[in-house]
């Protein structure tokens, strides 16, 4: 951050920072100013100064984030106990700065194969608006400032939780898995799976059943919900080189893997009120929400294809399935949350 | 912005970055290639107003910081007593 406030004043009409980098620039009668090729390092810097704050915004990934903080926020409310309204704040921020660090980590080590997929090569460092070192110290930052408070201000296993979240997710999914296995989002689901248990942490200090049956729904909701994106966008991961499972072993495999993981998760779904946690409000909402997802899941499978298994109607069951998983699991946790607070 | 290469969000996009028709990066950069394609334009009112923007943002996200510490400090010493 501090390189973008350094180098702002070399733009500056009339300031003694300007006459300094003059002769390296011209300024055209509209008051543009032009960069000589030869001045490199003041490129950077005005390269540097293209990013807006939607820029840094951007690389904290905010969708992924919403969520993140919406199972956080679900794990924290449903925990027995009381957590003071300033810490759980606290805790619920901590989340969510450790997730936009993963964000921002993840898209400098990503912006190679970022600079090529249509979906992500306007993202800010592969677009050139950000430095890739600075948005590595802009996540590092984040990530040890998220732990710190955490531990200073709520417990220490949450911290503790919270810092193998970061870690699983920077070094086990972005740096080993994504590019090398096509099970990658699955093991990498996990990293998405531990806010609900940070949550939890943070008013109870320890782990129990309950969050790790959050834990787990979220784990096995990850597979169908990336899938369904990764069939139709495709083209896009395979231009990347990302083995993801439509690329490795083809639409065919990847529509069977998501009905196995479906499978799974909607009874799993119902485990909370299996073991008494929940009530009635909840199991009813899971087996509505399950019997969506199936039917959703059901289309996917029987997506008019070709041999080879690719759709011949652009992959709109797919396109649905994915939509509708983000539904399911924010009205799945929601009900949960309803069903504790209301019983 | 009259000579600048235009990314798809209106921005002149900067040497080393991917144009929509390129797909991928330009290694080589200004330095290297010299052409007046790669060369950036900036408007330095442009670039004042944006670094403005910064750094009232980071003056709020400082305030907001100092607010939240003195908040959890009065929780923590509240509860210890």
């Amino acid at each position: 951050m501090t390189g973008m406030t350094d180098s702002g004043g070399a733009l500056d009409h009339g300031s003694a920072t300007s006459a300094a980098f003059a002769p390296t620039g011209a300024f055209a009668p509209n008051g543009a100013f032009a960069l000589l090729p030869e001045s490199a390092s003041l490129h950077e810097a005005a390269r540097f100064q293209e990013a807006e704050l939607s820029d840094w915004f951007a690389l904290l990934k905010p969708r992924v984030m919403s969520l993140v903080v919406f199972t956080g926020l679900i794990g924290l409310l449903v925990a027995p106990g009381h957590l003071h309204p300033v810490l759980a704040f606290t805790a619920v921020l901590c989340i969510a700065v450790g997730a936009g660090a993963c964000g921002a980590i993840n898209m400098w080590y990503d912006r190679d194969i970022d600079a090529l997929m249509r979906r992500t090569r306007n993202r800010p460092i592969p677009a050139g608006r950000i430095a890739p070192g600075e948005a590595l110290g802009f996540g590092i930052t984040l990530a040890v400032a998220s732990v710190l408070v955490m531990g200073l201000a709520v417990n220490t296993t949450a911290a503790t939780v919270l810092a193998l979240s970061i870690g699983f997710y920077v070094f086990v999914y972005t740096m080993w898995l994504k590019r090398r296995t096509p099970q990658n989002i699955v093991i990498g689901g996990a990293a998405g799976a531990f806010p609900a248990v940070i949550g939890w942490a943070a008013v109870t200090g320890s782990v129990d059943l309950v969050p790790l049956i959050m834990f787990a729904i979220v784990f096995f909701w990850t597979p169908p919900h990336f899938w369904s994106l990764a069939l139709w966008a495709n083209d896009d991961y395979r231009r990347a080189n990302v083995p993801m499972l439509p690329v490795v072993a083809g639409a065919k495999e990847t529509r069977r893997q998501i009905v196995l993981y479906s499978l799974l998760l909607v009874p799993l779904s119902l485990a909370p009120w299996a073991i008494g946690f929940s009530g009635t409000v909840y199991a009813t909402a899971a087996l509505a929400l399950g019997a969506g997802f199936l039917v959703c899941i059901w289309r996917v499978a029987r997506d008019r294809q070709d041999v080879t298994g690719v759709s011949l109607t652009n992959d709109a069951p797919a396109r649905a399935a994915f939509k509708y998983s983000i539904i399911y699991l924010f009205v799945l946790f929601a009900a949960l949350a309803v069903d504790r607070l209301a019983g | 912005m009259d000579n600048a290469e235009m990314g798809s969000d209106g921005k002149p996009l900067p040497p080393g970055a991917a144009s929509p028709d390129q797909g991928t990066p330009n290694a080589a950069g200004p330095s290297n290639t010299g052409s007046a394609k790669a060369r950036p334009v900036i408007h330095a009112a442009d670039l004042a107003k944006r670094r403005r923007a910064r750094n009232w943002a980071l003056l709020a996200v400082l305030l907001g910081l100092a607010a939240l510490f003195y908040a959890i400090t009065l929780v923590k010493l509240t509860k210890g007593g």
